[in-house]
C-alpha cells in the first residue's frame, strides 16, 4: 500500500537512535578489493606512505628523504637502507538508494526500509573517515550528496536522505549509467532497491560491474509482495502500477498466488545470477526484518562490514 | 420425460438465458489496488493461461453453475413429468374410491387427497397425450358408482371433477362402479376404436360379495394407503330389559387391526355426561380377522338418553373411534291383528311379549277410523293407537298409517303388487335365498321352509327383499311415506312355516322391528349411505340439522305428499347430527356411525381380484406406477446448484 509523504516523513524521523549509533561505532565498512583512495585516511594502500605501521626496506637512493634512514642498520652493515612504511588511504564508500515510487509501498515502506540501511552504512562509511557519496535516483531526478567524511557531517547526511521523497519512475539501466558517468572513482559500491524494474537487469548491473567497484546489491521487498494475501491483494482486482499506472485486471485466486510467488522466487534468483555473474554481492530481504538486524548480522555475513 | 408447460419454459428461458449471459460480459466493477509492479502479476496471469488447459473453462464455472441454476427453474416451469403408461389413443376411466375407508390419515393428508393427486396425475397424462381421440371419465365409487364427470377431452373439467369428490364414511363395493363402466367398455371394444384403461384408485378393500367382472378394458389398481393402526367400535347396541323396561343393556366391541395388543381408555357417556371410563386392552390382529374385544354395560335408563361410547387410542381413521346411540324411552307394545282366525299367528304374537294384542276381523277394521290407528302415549290418558298392525290374508283398503306386516296379501301401494304363481310353476316351493343380515332375518332360518302355490312379489325400487323364492321375491320390506309394509307372499296355513322354529322368531323381530319404527333395537342409530324419515310436525319452518363441524350442516329436504314428514339426506359421514328446531325424541338427535368391521379394516390390499370374461384380453389388476409431477426436483436440483455456485464465488479465491 502506498504511504503517505506524512506517514513517510514520520518514519524516517529517526533514522538513526543513538544507541543504534553506539553498536554502529564498532564497524567499519570493508572491501574486497583493495582500492586506491585520494586522501590519507584509515585503510590501508597498495602504496607506501607514511605511517606507523612498517613495510619493508630498500635501498637508499640519492633524494630520498633522509628522515627514512635507518640509522641502526648503517651502524651494523654500514650501507644505507631506507625504512618503509604502510601507506593507508580513505575508501571510497558510494550508496545509491532507489526512490522510484515502486519504493514507497508497503507497512514500513520499503523506501523508509532503504533509508535506515543507507544512513546506517553512511554513518559506518563516515565515522572510519571514508568518503561517503549518497545518490538517489528516480524519474531525472537525482539527487547526491557526495564527498562526506568523518562524523561531523552525519547529521548532513541524515538530513540528505530525510528530504528523499519517492517520485516517478526510472530505468535502472539509466541509473547505472548515471552513476558510472558520475563516480568515477573506486570504491564500494552499494545500491538499495527493489529491482522491480520492467527494464533489462543485466544491462543495468553491465555499468557497475569490472575491477573499479565494489558492489553490493540489496534487494528490499515488502511481506505483500512476497505474500500477497498479507498485502490484501485477493479477489476481482484491478491493479494499478503505482510507477507507470499500468492496470492490469486480475481474479485473483489461490492458483494465481501460487504462480505469482514462483514468479517472484524465480525473478529473486536472476536478479541474485546476475550480480554473481559480475561479482556483485547479492543479498535479499523484506521490510518484516529489522533493519539493525540487517546491518549488524546479514551485511557482516556478507563481509561488507567487520 | 415430457414437459406439460413447454411455451412457457421456452419464453423464460428466451428471456432470461441472454440476459444471464449478457450480464455475465459485462464489465465486472473491481476493486482498484495500487501495487509497486505489475511485472510478476502479468507474468503470473500469461503463465497460469498458459499451463492451465481448463482455465477458460475454470474461468466460465460460475457461468456454467449459474446457467444449470437458470435451467433447472426454467425446466420446473415447463412442468417436466414423467413418462407414464398410458399411450396415445388410450381412453382413460378413473374409478377413484372415497368410501371411509379413504378417509385414513396415513398418508398424509389422507388416503382420498393423495387419490385426488394419482388422478390429477393421470389427467395430466392424458394432456400430455395431445390427442383429441383420448378422453377419460371419472367416476367415484363407494357403495355406489356416480359418474362425476362423463367423458370428455376437457381436461379442466376432468380436474374439477375431480378435486370436487368429497369424501364419505360409506362401505365400498367396486361392482356397482364396475356396471357403470361395462356397456361402455363394450361398446369400445366391439367398435374396435382403441384401448379403454381402467384405474381404480383405491386402498382395495372393497366388499363385494362375488369377484367383479370386466371385460375388453385393462384394468390397473393404483394402491393408496401405507402401514395403517386402527382400533375401532365396531359394534354398539342397546336393548331394553322386557321385565324391567328402564333398564338397557348395552353391546359394544372393539376390534383391533395392528399387529400388537393395544391398550386404550374407553368412555362411555350418557348425555353428554361421562358414565363410565374404563382401561381396556383389544388383543393383537390375528390370521383370522382383527383382535376383539367385546363390551357389556347394564344402565339405568329410564327415559330416552344418548349413548357415546369412544376409546382414546390414536389411530390413522377417526370415523370409527366413537360411536353414538340414541336410546328410545320405554314402551309397551299393542299390536293389532287383522284376521278371520289364524291360530298360529295369533300364538306366534302373544309369544312376543306384547302388552295389548287386538283381533279384528277385515270388515271390522276397515269401519275404523285410520286415526284410531295411530299410536299415541298416553301421557294425559290411556295409551291408544298400535304399535304395528298385522294382516293375515287380507289387504286394507287404505295403506294403514302404522307400520304392517301382511301375510298373503299386499298394501295398495304403488308399484307394489302380488302376483299368483304361474301355471307351469311347481305347486311347492322352496326358498332359495334370504338377507342373513338383515334385522328382521336374524337368527331365522329358512331352507327348510316350504310354500305351497306362493305369490310372487313386485317390488318398487326403494324395496329391501328379504326371501327370494323359486318365482321371485316372496318376502319384502317396503316404504310407504315414512310407514313399512313387511309383505310375505304365501298364506301361513299352505305352508309350513308355523311349525318351525323360525317362524316365531321372524314374529319376534318384525314385530319389535315395526314397533320401533323400523328398528330392530331400542336404540337408534343409523348408518352412512341411509335416508331417514323423521316427522317434522312440532318443527316450523325448514327442518335443518347440524353435525360436527367436520360433517357439515345436513338441511331437509322436501316432504311427503300430505304428511307431515320429511326425508333428510342421506348420510354421507358419520357423527352425530342435532336438530336446530325443537323436536321430540328419538327425533332430536341422529346417530350415524361406521360400526363396521370390514370397512374399519383399513390395511390396503396389493391386488384387487377383478376376473374377466374369456373374450377380453389383457384385464388385469396389478400395481402400476404412474408419471409424477417433477418440478420439485427441478426447483430442489436449482437450489443445489445456486448453493455450489454460492460456494465457488465466496471460496473461488482459495480454491
Amino acid at each position: 500500500m502506498a504511504e503517505s509523504d506524512t506517514t513517510t516523513q514520520s518514519r524516517d524521523d529517526q533514522l538513526l537512535s543513538g544507541e543504534f549509533m553506539r553498536r554502529l561505532d564498532q564497524l567499519d565498512v570493508l572491501s574486497r578489493k583493495i582500492l586506491a583512495g585520494k586522501l590519507h585516511g584509515e585503510r590501508r594502500s597498495k602504496k607506501k606512505g607514511q605511517s606507523v605501521e612498517f613495510a619493508d626496506y630498500r635501498q637508499y637512493v640519492a633524494g630520498d628523504d633522509l628522515r627514512f634512514i635507518d640509522w641502526n642498520l648503517y651502524a651494523r652493515l654500514d650501507r644505507l637502507f631506507l625504512r618503509l612504511f604502510m601507506e593507508e588511504e580513505d575508501l571510497s564508500v558510494s550508496i545509491i538508494l532507489d526512490t522510484t515510487s515502486s519504493m514507497d509501498w508497503g507497512e514500513p515502506s520499503k523506501l523508509v526500509y532503504g533509508k535506515h540501511l543507507a544512513a546506517a552504512l553512511g554513518y559506518i562509511g563516515l565515522v572510519n573517515y571514508n568518503r561517503v557519496h549518497l545518490y538517489s535516483f528516480a524519474a531525472g531526478a537525482d539527487a547526491q550528496l557526495t564527498n562526506l567524511r568523518g562524523r561531523r557531517l552525519v547529521p548532513r547526511m541524515l538530513q540528505f536522505l530525510r528530504s528523499q521523497s519517492p517520485r516517478g519512475s526510472d530505468h535502472l539501466a539509466t541509473v547505472c549509467r548515471r552513476f558510472a558517468m558520475a563516480q568515477r572513482q573506486k570504491g564500494i559500491v552499494i545500491i538499495i532497491s527493489d529491482f522491480l524494474d520492467k527494464g533489462d537487469l543485466a544491462d543495468a548491473l553491465r555499468y557497475l560491474s569490472g575491477s573499479r567497484y565494489d558492489v553490493y546489491a540489496v534487494q528490499v521487498l515488502a511481506p505483500g509482495e512476497i505474500d500477497p494475501e498479507k498485502g490484501n491483494i485477493i479477489g476481482d482486482l484491478r491493479l494499478l502500477d503505482c510507477e507507470d499506472d499500468d492496470a492490469t485486471e486480475v481474479s485473483v485466486t489461490a492458483a494465481l498466488v501460487k504462480r505469482y510467488k514462483a514468479n517472484l522466487a524465480s525473478y529473486c534468483r536472476h536478479v541474485r545470477d546476475q550480480c554473481l555473474k559480475r561479482g556483485i554481492a547479492y543479498m535479499a530481504t523484506d521490510t518484516s526484518v529489522g533493519f539493525d538486524t540487517v546491518v549488524l548480522r546479514y551485511l557482516r555475513e556478507r563481509g561488507l562490514l567487520g | 420425460m415430457n414437459f406439460l408447460s413447454p411455451a412457457t419454459a421456452l419464453i423464460a428461458a428466451g428471456i432470461t438465458v441472454p440476459l444471464l449471459v449478457a450480464m455475465y460480459f459485462l464489465k465486472l466493477r473491481r476493486r482498484q489496488v495500487v501495487v509497486s509492479s505489475t511485472l510478476l502479476w502479468r507474468k503470473a496471469i500469461q503463465d497460469l493461461q498458459v499451463n492451465a488447459p481448463f482455465q477458460r473453462l475454470r474461468r466460465n464455472l460460475l457461468l456454467l453453475l449459474q446457467l444449470l441454476v437458470l435451467a433447472g427453474l426454467i425446466a420446473a416451469l415447463g412442468r417436466p413429468m414423467l413418462r407414464g403408461q398410458s399411450r396415445p389413443g388410450d381412453r382413460i376411466i378413473i374409478l377413484l374410491d372415497h368410501s371411509a375407508s379413504m378417509n385414513a390419515e396415513d398418508v398424509s393428508p389422507t388416503r382420498l387427497d393423495e387419490a385426488k393427486e394419482l388422478a390429477l396425475a393421470l389427467i395430466d397424462d392424458l394432456g400430455e397425450a395431445n390427442d383429441t381421440a383420448t378422453g377419460a371419465m371419472v367416476i367415484s365409487f363407494a357403495d355406489r358408482a356416480r359418474v362425476v364427470a362423463p367423458f370428455t377431452t376437457d381436461l379442466a373439467l376432468l380436474r374439477r371433477a375431480v378435486r370436487a369428490i368429497p369424501a364419505t364414511d360409506r362401505r365400498s363395493s367396486l361392482e356397482p362402479a364396475l356396471r357403470v363402466i361395462e356397456s361402455f367398455v363394450q361398446g369400445i371394444a366391439d367398435q374396435d376404436a382403441g384401448t379403454t384403461v381402467v384405474y381404480v384408485i383405491s386402498d382395495g378393500r372393497v366388499r363385494d360379495a362375488k369377484t367383479p367382472t370386466l371385460s375388453g378394458a385393462d384394468l390397473r389398481y393404483l394402491k393408496v394407503g401405507r402401514d395403517p393402526r386402527n382400533v375401532a367400535v365396531v359394534a354398539l347396541s342397546a336393548r331394553r330389559d322386557f321385565a324391567q323396561p328402564h333398564r338397557a343393556q348395552v353391546f359394544a366391541r372393539l376390534a383391533n387391526y395392528t399387529p400388537g395388543p393395544v391398550e386404550t381408555t374407553l368412555t362411555l357417556k350418557i348425555d353428554d355426561r361421562v358414565s363410565r371410563v374404563l382401561p381396556v386392552t383389544v388383543p393383537a390382529v390375528t390370521g383370522t380377522g382383527p383382535g376383539v374385544k367385546p363390551l357389556w354395560f347394564e344402565l339405568d335408563m329410564p327415559s330416552s338418553a344418548l349413548l357415546e361410547l369412544g376409546h382414546d387410542y390414536s389411530d390413522d381413521l377417526r370415523a370409527d373411534d366413537t360411536a353414538w346411540l340414541n336410546v328410545a324411552p320405554p314402551r309397551r307394545l299393542r299390536v293389532l291383528l287383522v284376521t278371520a282366525g289364524n291360530v298360529f299367528l295369533k300364538q306366534a304374537i302373544k309369544a312376543v311379549g306384547v302388552r295389548k294384542l287386538v283381533t279384528m276381523t277385515p270388515a271390522h277394521y276397515e269401519h275404523q277410523h285410520p286415526d284410531q290407528f295411530t299410536r299415541r302415549v298416553g301421557m294425559t290418558g290411556p295409551d291408544a293407537g298400535y304399535d304395528a298392525i298385522v294382516f293375515d290374508a287380507y289387504a286394507p283398503v287404505q295403506p294403514p298409517p302404522v307400520n304392517s306386516l301382511y301375510f298373503n296379501a299386499s298394501p295398495p301401494v304403488e308399484g307394489l303388487t302380488l302376483v299368483p304363481s304361474s301355471a307351469g310353476a311347481a305347486g311347492s316351493q322352496l326358498i332359495l335365498d334370504w338377507q342373513r343380515d338383515h334385522a328382521l332375518m336374524r337368527h331365522a332360518v329358512l331352507d327348510q321352509l316350504i310354500m305351497l302355490e306362493p305369490q310372487r312379489l313386485v317390488l318398487p325400487e326403494t324395496a329391501q327383499v328379504l326371501a327370494t323364492g323359486q318365482a321371485g321375491p316372496v318376502m319384502a320390506v317396503v316404504t310407504d311415506r315414512g310407514i313399512y309394509h313387511v309383505v310375505v307372499g304365501f298364506d301361513l296355513l299352505k305352508s309350513n312355516w308355523p311349525m318351525l322354529i323360525s317362524f316365531p322368531v321372524f314374529i319376534n323381530n318384525t314385530v319389535g322391528w315395526l314397533s320401533l319404527g323400523g328398528r330392530s333395537e331400542a336404540a337408534v342409530g343409523y348408518r352412512p349411505g341411509q335416508s331417514v324419515t323423521v316427522p317434522s310436525g312440532l318443527a316450523s319452518g325448514p327442518l335443518q340439522y347440524e353435525g360436527p363441524v367436520a360433517l357439515g350442516t345436513v338441511e331437509s329436504i322436501g316432504q311427503a305428499d300430505g304428511a307431515d314428514l320429511v326425508t333428510l339426506p342421506i348420510f354421507e359421514r358419520v357423527g352425530l347430527y342435532r336438530a336446530q328446531q325443537d323436536m321430540s325424541p328419538p327425533w332430536d338427535r341422529l346417530a350415524v356411525n361406521l360400526l363396521d368391521q370390514d370397512e374399519s379394516d383399513i390395511n390396503p390390499v396389493e391386488q384387487i381380484a377383478v376376473s374377466a370374461s374369456a373374450s377380453s384380453q389383457g384385464t388385469h389388476s396389478s400395481v402400476t406406477q404412474i408419471r409424477r409431477d417433477l418440478w420439485p426436483l427441478c426447483v430442489v436440483g436449482a437450489l443445489a446448484f445456486l448453493m455450489i455456485e454460492w460456494v465457488v464465488y465466496t471460496r473461488r479465491m482459495y480454491l
